[in-house]
């Protein structure tokens, strides 16, 4: 009974966590290519035609929790060593939805493009016994808005 | 002049994420993973028959299912009576007979008999009412006390033990030294492989042999046990058959050593009062 139970568990983890990663990338690839043009650079120093811009903090901020089948299939890699497959697409599209959050929000306020960029991150309920622990993961920078 | 790039790179979608199948990743992991519990087992389950026997006797915990604080007369007579059979079985093997205690479980209408950890043999009411013979019943007490011979409730516990510090060091059990303490009491009233049943079929025929002069009458409890089929396990303690060889199995391996001979009846108050 107790096996049905892991197993049913592993299954809807692995058919929903499947199911919704596919839309989330495709809905990254979509607003990526919709903002490719407001620039998100690692530069800290601005280019001299933007010394006069405005700038403002912006940030963009994602928590994500995994799903069922992913952390079994972690707990076994805890055993066997090697790459985190079922982990590292989860924190790609972390990744990328913070970036495309940060870049909204510089969208909203005019800017014309993104100084500086840097990402943290950080684990919550990593107390919550064996549960699901989840992670966040932050991207903020400086963003510059032209004077008029 | 700038510097600047014109646009946002289009980023690469394998290089952070390898694609790999989940699944395929996944089933390798786990039949991995299974192989290595079942090797490891085995392993486990090999030392353990190995160190078993050369563990004291005293070492053992003592378990004992169905305490009273008082008995009856009656009660006391038929444990009295067990304990000499018995006692008079384990002295045919000689020198190294083992000092066993017998329990009488007055209230379990489930013939039922079992060897536990601290060398101790229970034999149930239903039982005593289930047999007709000294022979057969003998044939019982006699494999009974070729598990503690063996040391089967030692070797049972060992693996057990291992087993649970395994899963724990594999971290697959949460309350590793908890269930340790805990599981390793109940290993005696797990089942005993076939392997040990097997040993103690062919070990108790010997010891009828020894005793009787004959095997006659081994074979009689069995042949009741196959008219009936209610022999599941029940209240966590499992029934002599649940974990034992098929049946008929084993009654056509005693079979194949019965010989003839003269049954000894058991003793008129003991088969009038156990039909009341």
């Amino acid at each position: 009974m107790g096996f049905l139970y892991f197993l049913a568990l592993l299954i809807i983890g692995y058919l929903f966590g499947k199911w919704a990663e596919k839309r989330h990338y495709r809905s990254i690839h979509e607003r990526e290519d919709s903002l490719r043009d407001l620039l998100v650079l690692p530069v800290r120093v601005p280019e001299p035609q933007h010394l006069s811009h405005d700038s403002t903090l912006v940030t963009g901020s994602v928590v994500i929790s995994v799903d069922y089948f992913k952390t079994v299939a972690a707990s076994l890699r805890n055993l066997f060593g090697g790459r985190v497959g079922a982990y590292e697409t989860l924190i790609d599209r972390a990744r990328r939805e913070a970036t495309l959050r940060m870049q909204e929000d510089a969208q909203l306020k005019g800017a014309e493009l993104i100084y500086n960029v840097k990402y943290e991150t950080s684990r919550i309920g990593d107390n919550a016994g064996k549960g699901l622990g989840s992670v966040e993961v932050l991207a903020y920078g400086t963003a510059l808005i032209p004077t008029r | 002049m700038t510097h600047l790039p014109g646009s946002n790179p289009r980023l690469p979608d394998d290089i952070n994420n390898s694609h790999t199948s989940p699944l395929a990743d996944f089933a390798f992991m786990a039949a991995g993973l299974l192989l290595l519990i079942v090797g490891l087992s085995l392993a486990i389950g090999w030392s353990a028959t190995w160190l078993g026997p050369h563990i004291p006797l005293s070492w053992e915990p003592q378990i004992v299912i169905g305490k009273t604080e008082e008995k009856s007369d009656h009660h006391q007579k038929i444990e009295r009576y067990l304990q000499n059979l018995t006692t008079s079985l384990a002295s045919e093997t000689g020198k190294s007979a083992i000092p066993v205690t017998l329990h009488y479980l007055p209230d379990v209408d489930l013939p039922n008999a079992f060897a536990t950890s601290g060398q101790n043999i229970h034999v149930t009411a239903g039982l005593l009412n289930k047999v007709s013979s000294e022979n057969a019943l003998a044939m019982i007490l006699a494999h009974e006390y070729a598990h503690i011979e063996y040391r089967h409730p030692a070797i049972l516990m060992l693996e057990q033990l291992a087993h649970t510090l395994l899963f724990a060091m594999l971290g697959l059990n949460e309350d590793g030294a908890g269930a340790i303490a805990g599981n390793t009491g109940l290993a005696t009233l797990m089942s005993f492989s076939r392997k040990m049943e097997h040993a103690s079929d062919i070990r108790a025929l010997e010891l009828l042999l020894l005793r009787y002069g004959h095997t006659q009458g081994a074979a009689e409890f069995f042949n009741a046990m196959m008219l009936e089929e209610d022999y599941e396990e029940t209240g966590g303690v499992l029934s002599l058959f649940a974990s034992h060889p098929d049946t008929n199995e084993r009654l056509q391996r005693i079979a194949g050593y019965t010989t003839d001979g003269e049954l000894t009846p058991l003793p008129d108050w003991l088969t009038s009062a156990t039909e009341e």
